[in-house]
């Protein structure tokens, strides 16, 4: 399924992604009628626009958007394609559970490939994604709090390979791990911070007296 | 990059910005049209740490030196020189096939100055 309030963009990755095997079930201009369509569409993997400027002005973001997908429907995957520059939007969907990201200007190919990996569940960390994540705990690290999650040091060290664009067979190599291993190192990277932003979240609304 | 923005003095700024500079037009001159580079910031907080790397043909550790002290490899100096007179460090990782890989290290509190 994609989402993007663009129609010509709609167009060409739905017409990319059917040439090569991909099955696309819906389109959705912006955030509320994505949320609408979804349960009648059930996609694997939804590829996801931060910004709907020409959609629905009520409609969610990107992010919340996501936030709210993933709350209801745990399976459905999503994938957020970005302009480049949107650094803290391409974050706030990562945090709300995007398990990719993939800049707009990526190639055909790249795209194909990032559908494909986040179909099959693995978390799809472009260089960009790895110094954005890395950022983030490095940002929380100079908090004075405790109860901000942190990288264990071979996290680190993988991010920052992949933040450097490393490939992850290359990283394999270079710390004598599998290549799962790698893959594991990024995935445990990312559901610490999704767990982090989902319990300040928690924490936020019952401070705030709007808890269920 | 990081999210959220990466405070330094002007000063440093404009110098780490050279080092970036001078780092990816050796990767153009050197590496091949199909080299890429990737740049990284990190804040850590007590120091910045800066990482320019590309996945070019590399240069072979002595060759580097041999060209350094020839006066050929000006890039290496230069990027150095500019972090030495910052009292930062620089580290280069290269080899033939692996890349070149810069690390700037700067800390924020010099000379007993938090710049």
């Amino acid at each position: 399924m994609v989402v993007d309030d663009h129609p010509i963009w709609r167009a060409g990755v739905a017409r990319d992604l059917g040439e090569r095997g991909f099955e696309l079930v819906a389109t959705a201009p912006d955030g509320t009628s994505a949320l609408r369509i979804i349960p009648a569409v059930r996609p694997d993997v939804v590829l996801m626009d931060l910004h709907f400027g020409s959609g629905e002005a009520s409609s969610p973001s990107g992010a919340e958007t996501t936030r709210r997908i993933i709350d209801r429907w745990p399976d459905i995957r999503v994938l957020v394609l970005s302009a480049s520059g949107a650094h803290a939007d391409v974050l706030a969907a990562v945090q709300a559970g995007a398990s990719g990201y993939l800049v707009k200007s990526a190639s055909v190919e790249e795209l194909v490939d990032a559908v494909r990996r986040t179909a099959e569940g693995d978390a799809v960390f472009t260089p960009g994604l790895a110094g954005l994540v890395l950022g983030e705990y490095r940002r929380m690290a100079r908090q004075p709090r405790l109860d901000v999650p942190t990288l264990t040091e071979r996290e680190t060290e993988v991010l920052r390979q992949v933040a450097t664009g490393r490939t992850a067979r290359q990283i394999a190599d270079a710390l004598v791990i599998s290549h799962r291993t790698v893959e594991n190192h990024v995935q445990s990277a990312l559901r610490k911070l999704q767990l982090h932003n989902r319990v300040e979240l928690a924490r936020y609304a019952i401070e705030h007296g709007f808890a269920e | 990059v990081p999210a959220t923005a990466v405070p330094l003095p002007d000063g440093d700024v404009a110098e780490l910005i050279a080092v970036v500079r001078e780092a990816l037009a050796n990767t153009a001159r050197h590496g091949g049209p199909e080299a890429k580079s990737w740049v990284l910031v990190e804040d850590l907080g007590a120091e910045v740490v800066l990482t320019v790397r590309d996945d070019g043909p590399g240069v072979e550790p002595g060759q580097l030196v041999d060209a350094e002290s020839g006066g050929r490899m000006g890039v290496s100096r230069s990027i150095r020189g500019r972090v030495a007179d910052l009292g930062g460090s620089v580290t280069l990782e290269t080899g033939p096939g692996r890349g070149t890989q810069w690390e700037v290290r700067l800390a924020r509190l010099r000379q007993g100055v938090l710049r």
